[in-house]
């Protein structure tokens, strides 16, 4: 993917511009908020990463100049921790996601990801289908080669969550926000108990686990072995 | 016992005032009435001498005549006189007498009846002859005045009484107004509210003086702990980026180590790093709750539901930890509140039941309505905390020696207690007997 790094520590840039290339993606990076603008409006980039407190525009002003703009590049806010305020005024102004600074590349790539594909979903109808599995999420059903799945609420939201994002990770951190609404981790392994009770529901003793787990990140849903 | 309270106080001194001034004024009186009674002693002893003198003691005519003049030259209302000789028989005067009163100076009333004096003086003396000369003083005056002497006396003494303990209670509660006020500014900044302040009139009084320096105190503590708390900060910060970066280099290569020898060394640095993480994300947390801004973002919040969300999430945990969960949270509660900070503070208490009880230990998750007051109770049956100890585990870092193998950084039960204050609530722990019981009481309407 190509990137926009807006940031204004240059150590920091120069820090996340080297881990994202390790990732694969290439970027470049605006030191501050004009700068971020005139290159948003004059190249495509696949995503935007936006730090938040930045010289003459900041990552909330940003966010909303370009959405006026009509520019819907996806943008992810990095904030600082116990910014709520900013977090959500990010949101508001039209940032997809945020993260907390500093963000494990990994965690950002996860991200990238999961944005970028929402996107390009967005107009599909409740249908979502990966390998052998369907859900639908407006229908509340899932199925497995055509066998009923009998899922609990939250299991078929992660179950949803997992298929929409199939063969990309999802963070451990991504299923707290969007499941749970969890600004927090908590200490028990929350995530991987109902996981491993979707796995119960899902896997007949002679199937293939469709979910993978990455240690140390999430889980990925795959398709294939 | 010495007296403490300013009441007290006050109430001993303004008594001992007053007996003293009673003291003062009795013995004012005393001195007045006695110099009184000397003054009507010596007017009739002058007359007395005077009329003995007149006949040199032994001429009883001359005495008589003289008591004619006496009684004819000064019109002497007050004045009584009689002389009568050794048989008895009234020689001269204006007394009449049914009997005469003992040699000397005496007192006499009514009884006596004494012609016209109703209250009087008498000096009997005893002539050479035979004979007795009585002088009487009428006292009715002398009598009303020190009566009217006494009166002002008491009145003067009330009067000045009431002064007193009017003042005294003036003040004490003008000092103990004053003392309300700081005293109610202190338990606000011990609650947690840093910014609160002693409300000053601007009277530029001792006491308006005294409030202003304590509120400087107070800023400059304020400000010496938002400066520990951005050094701190600063700090975390610096530290969190390098751990991340560590961090994410770590799990990179433990995706990387299947099969190798290392592989479950891999994965403890990584777990390590993460509980790192996580107490840094803890302490920041802490920090955002303790700055009170989170305040502004209060919305109406139905803690009923969200005990019962909370429970659908944790009843997997819980029940792979074979430590079961059960929630009764009922109708709606609804409270005014930080909906994300409630939900964290309900996970970290079932959180905290479950790791640091034996399997087997059933947990409740409980909303119950108290009055005017919402308590959302999580109750276990496991081993519980002495009563002593309640205090240290909740308190940052605070964790009991018999808990030091589990994991965490012992600031979970700091956090619901901040999150509980921010919500002007508390955290209390009890004894469940057996096990644990942390009750988190919060004001429906604050």
């Amino acid at each position: 993917m190509q990137l926009l790094v807006v940031e204004d520590d240059a150590m920091a840039a120069k820090q996340l511009v080297a881990d994202l290339a390790e990732l694969g993606h290439g970027s470049m990076v605006a030191q501050d908020g004009r700068a971020a603008l005139s290159l948003a409006t004059d190249s495509k980039f696949d995503a935007v990463l936006l730090d938040v407190m930045l010289p003459y525009v900041d990552g909330v002003g940003v966010a909303k100049l370009l959405r006026e703009r009509g520019i819907d590049v996806p943008i992810i806010m990095l904030t600082a921790l116990g910014d709520l305020d900013q977090r959500l005024d990010g949101l508001d102004a039209g940032a997809d996601d945020y993260l907390v600074k500093p963000a494990a590349p990994a965690e950002i790539d996860a991200r990238l990801r999961a944005i970028v594909r929402r996107a390009g979903r967005a107009n599909e109808s409740g249908i979502l289908r990966s390998g052998d599995i369907e859900v639908n999420e407006v229908k509340h059903r899932a199925t497995r080669g055509g066998r009923a799945l009998v899922l609990q609420n939250l299991e078929f939201r992660i179950l949803c969550e997992l298929v929409r994002n199939a063969n990309s990770v999802v963070t451990r951190q991504m299923l707290y926000q969007t499941i749970w609404n969890f600004d927090f981790e908590p200490a028990t392994n929350v995530v991987d108990a109902h996981i491993r009770r979707i796995r119960l529901q899902i896997n007949q003793p002679d199937e293939r686990d469709p979910i993978k787990t990455i240690r140390g990140v999430g889980y990925m849903f795959t398709d294939k072995e | 016992m010495r007296p403490r309270s300013l009441r007290a106080i006050m109430a001993i001194y303004v008594s001992a005032i007053i007996v003293a001034l009673i003291l003062l004024r009795a013995v004012n009186y005393r001195i007045t009435h006695d110099a009184l009674g000397r003054e009507v002693d010596r007017r009739i002893a002058l007359e007395a001498v005077e009329i003995v003198d007149a006949g040199q003691g032994r001429d009883e005519g001359a005495m008589a005549a003289r008591i004619a003049t006496e009684l004819r030259e000064h019109d002497s209302a007050d004045l009584y006189l009689l002389l009568v000789d050794a048989k008895g028989r009234r020689l001269a005067g204006n007394l009449m007498l049914p009997a005469l009163p003992p040699p000397g100076y005496s007192d006499f009333g009514p009884e006596a009846k004494v012609g016209g004096v109703a209250h009087g003086r008498a000096l009997a003396r005893r002539l050479p002859e035979g004979g007795t000369l009585v002088v009487i003083s009428d006292n009715d005056e002398v009598d009303s005045f020190d009566a009217m002497l006494s009166r002002v006396q008491l009145f003067g003494t009330g009067i000045t009484a009431l002064i007193l303990i009017g003042g005294a209670i003036g003040i004490t509660l003008a000092i103990r107004g004053r003392m309300r006020a700081m005293q109610r500014t202190v338990d606000a900044v011990i609650a947690g509210d840093l910014h609160s302040r002693i409300p000053l009139d601007g009277t530029r009084t001792e006491f308006d003086r005294q409030a202003a320096a304590f509120n400087r105190m107070l800023d400059r503590i304020d400000e010496l702990m938002v400066n520990i708390k951005h050094a701190a900060k600063d700090v975390a910060h610096e530290l969190k980026s390098p751990l991340a970066r560590l961090r994410s280099r770590i799990a990179a290569i433990e995706r990387h180590s299947a099969g190798d020898p290392l592989e479950p060394e891999i994965a403890e640095l990584r777990e390590q790093t993460d509980q790192m993480l996580e107490l840094f994300a803890s302490l920041m947390r802490l920090w955002e709750i303790e700055g009170g801004h989170r305040r502004e973002r209060f919305a109406t919040v139905d803690v009923a539901a969200l005990a019962q969300e909370v429970g659908e999430t944790l009843d997997i945990v819980a029940e792979e930890a074979e430590r079961p969960l059960t929630v009764a949270a009922g109708a709606p509660v609804k409270i005014r509140g930080d909906i994300n900070l409630l939900r964290q503070m309900l996970v970290n208490l079932v959180e905290n039941a479950i790791r640091h009880t034996p399997p087997g230990t059933r947990i409740a998750l409980r909303v119950e309505r108290r009055g005017t007051l919402v308590a959302l109770v999580v109750e276990d049956d496991g081993p519980g905390i002495p009563a002593a100890e309640h205090a240290v585990v909740v308190s940052k870092f605070g964790r009991l020696e018999t808990a030091m193998h589990a994991p965490g950084q012992g600031l979970g039960l700091t956090l619901v207690d901040a999150i509980a204050r921010l919500h002007h609530g508390r955290l209390a722990l009890e004894d469940a007997g057996p096990g644990l019981r942390a009750v988190v009481e919060i004001p429906l309407h604050a």
